[in-house]
């Protein structure tokens, strides 16, 4: 890419000390004058670029660091080691001219107030980013017709559904125009609808708004409807960063031959062919070797009288699984 | 300026959404006011004056108590250092204006709403006694006002800062609710909180003497009823006291934002 990176990070690492507790009442005791610690190494030598205008998807296990990472580039948190630039300011800095380019939405926390409507946030916000009074509203109009949230916006917050929340959020968050959208778990607890709702509505903001995104999600489909490009992130490192469809190559060892037979035939026949997933007459499902798998189907259709055969990926989720379940026995 | 004065009106408005909570301050500051009257007024019983003080001079020292508590007293220490332990004020520190900045627009919003409940009700109660007692009249000159309206100014800035410090103290410590009893009671003995400087035995007395909080009961209530003026020195105490604590607070908000874990 010629264009400079908007987010870079070099060798970041951020430890935490984390004070373990022996169980029960001796232990509460023992623990007024003897305490032990543990280091706790929650990103551990990461490093990479995001180039303006890129949606990244950020993809982890819980306590993988990728909330960590996000807090570190927000300016949350101070890294133990490692240079950190974003939007070219140092985030911890903290210095205005940064924070009103950015905005950080928590699936988790919120920033609305819960106990008025979101529009008495929404006009806070407006005041504190110093967002001009037409601008305001022209955004505003924008993202509640995107969002569809016209009948909610002046309701108490704590009276709506966890959707309507997070779509409020989302707008909260957005008011200022952030060049920069960091969104930790945005769809965590959402049913499928809204999911869809929200994963259209950040694709549309990142086209018109050129923002760049990156996203945290425990759901493969927010990834792989959002992101060209993923970095994935185990135990507080990076173990891959790239095409979400390089994951596949790089990492799906089998492929799925699904078949619908005409002949019965018996189970231990096919398995000779491939690891056998399912087999209910007259379906089978095996899992081939990729490089094998068109070589295979060949052999099926020339050794059995089959009516379909059908040649797939796994889904994402199972290969990042897998990536997972490599990784863990490596730690 | 309209982000402070947005920030400083949305906590008067949030204030205003508890209605119940409301009644029960109302009831609570004139059920205060009254039994606290009431005591003086048993304490005075069969004597013209005592230590100086006429009923009707204590019962204005005891009002006077309620509208300086009602613009100075603070108390945020103990949900904010909840809310530092649990990670809640992320969203504040991405905002662009600092944290402790927006704790004290917070809190003049709250000090501000709790004013206009407590002074009418002050008012209230002191017409209604002003019926059966002599309470005297305080003369308003441009001096005594401009004296006591700065030592509201100080006796907040001393409140807050105290209360900011605790908060600070919990990016440490897993809690600050000890650290705000601490601050009540100290301010309750040592500031004409709890009773005149000139009740209080001698020793205490010359405690409070050397320490500030003088400033925000006694000292104040001493100038609207003429008692003393401010000199120099006392200025120079005040800006010295103040500029120590502020200093404090910054030097500790530097080391806190390193300190946050940013729980949750």
């Amino acid at each position: 890419m010629s264009e400079a990176p908007i987010i870079s990070i070099q060798n970041l690492k951020k430890y935490f000390k984390v004070y373990r507790k022996k169980p029960g009442l001796l232990g509460s005791i023992q623990s007024l004058w003897s305490r032990e610690y543990e280091e706790v190494k929650a990103v551990d030598d990461v490093s990479f670029e995001i180039y303006p205008g890129e949606i990244v998807g950020f993809i982890g296990q819980n306590g993988a660091g990728k909330t960590t990472t996000l807090k570190v580039l927000s300016g949350l948190l101070y890294p133990t080691s490692g240079e950190v630039s974003v939007l070219g300011f140092n985030p911890w800095d903290r210095k205005p001219d940064f924070q009103r380019q950015f905005a950080l939405v928590m699936g988790q926390k919120n920033q609305l107030w819960w106990d008025l409507p979101a529009m008495e946030s929404f006009l806070l916000n407006k005041a504190i980013y110093e967002v001009p009074d037409a601008e305001f509203d022209k955004t505003l109009d924008k993202l509640v017709e995107l969002l569809d949230v016209k009948d909610i916006i002046n309701v108490q917050v704590r009276k709506l559904s966890l959707g309507q929340r997070m779509k409020c959020e989302l707008i909260a968050a957005l008011l200022h125009s952030p060049k920069v959208l960091f969104l930790d778990e945005p769809t965590i607890g959402l049913d499928v609808v809204m999911q869809k709702v929200l994963r259209d509505f950040i694709k549309a903001y990142n086209q018109e708004f050129k923002a760049t995104i990156i996203l945290t999600s425990h759901y493969m489909g927010d990834v792989k409807e959002l992101c060209k490009r993923a970095i994935v992130i185990d135990h507080g490192q990076k173990i891959f960063d790239g095409d979400l469809q390089d994951i596949i190559d790089q990492f799906a060892r089998n492929k799925i031959l699904s078949l619908i037979m005409n002949d019965k035939i018996n189970q231990k026949q096919l398995e000779k062919y491939g690891q056998l997933k399912e087999f209910e007459y007259p379906k089978a499902t095996l899992l081939v070797p990729r490089a094998k798998a068109a070589k295979i189907a060949g052999q099926l259709l020339t050794d059995f009288s089959v009516a379909d055969v059908n040649i797939e990926e796994p889904t994402i989720d199972a290969i990042i699984r897998e990536l997972f379940l490599s990784q863990k026995k490596v730690h | 300026m309209r982000r402070y004065f947005a920030l400083i009106q949305l906590w008067f408005i949030k204030a205003l959404e508890y209605r119940a909570e409301l009644v029960v301050w109302a009831i609570l500051t004139l059920l205060n006011t009254v039994i606290l009257l009431a005591i003086w007024i048993s304490v005075f019983r069969g004597q013209t004056s005592v230590n100086g003080y006429q009923v009707g001079q204590i019962m204005q020292y005891f009002l006077l108590v309620t509208v300086i508590n009602g613009v100075t007293a603070s108390h945020f220490e103990g949900w904010r250092s909840q809310e530092v332990r649990e990670g809640k004020i992320d969203h504040y520190l991405t905002k662009p204006i600092s944290y402790p900045l927006q704790v004290l627009l917070a809190d003049i919003g709250n000090r501000l709403f709790y004013l206009t409940l407590i002074l009418p009700i002050t008012f209230l109660v002191y017409y209604v006694f002003s019926l059966s007692f002599n309470l005297g009249t305080v003369a308003f000159t441009p001096l005594v006002i401009a004296q006591f309206i700065f030592l509201l100014g100080v006796g907040y800035l001393i409140e807050f800062s105290c209360a900011m410090i605790a908060v600070l103290l919990s990016f440490w410590f897993e809690g600050a609710e000890g650290l705000e009893h601490f601050k009540w009671i100290t301010i309750s003995l040592f500031s004409g909180f709890m009773i005149p400087l000139e009740f209080m035995p001698g020793w205490l007395r010359s405690a409070v003497d050397i320490l500030p909080l003088k400033y925000m009961y006694a000292i104040p209530i001493q100038v609207i009823q003429q008692r003393v003026t401010l000199r120099i020195t006392d200025f120079m105490y005040i800006f010295f006291f103040l500029a120590v604590i502020f200093f404090f607070q910054r030097w500790l908000w530097q080391k806190a934002t390193a300190k946050y874990t940013s729980s949750g």
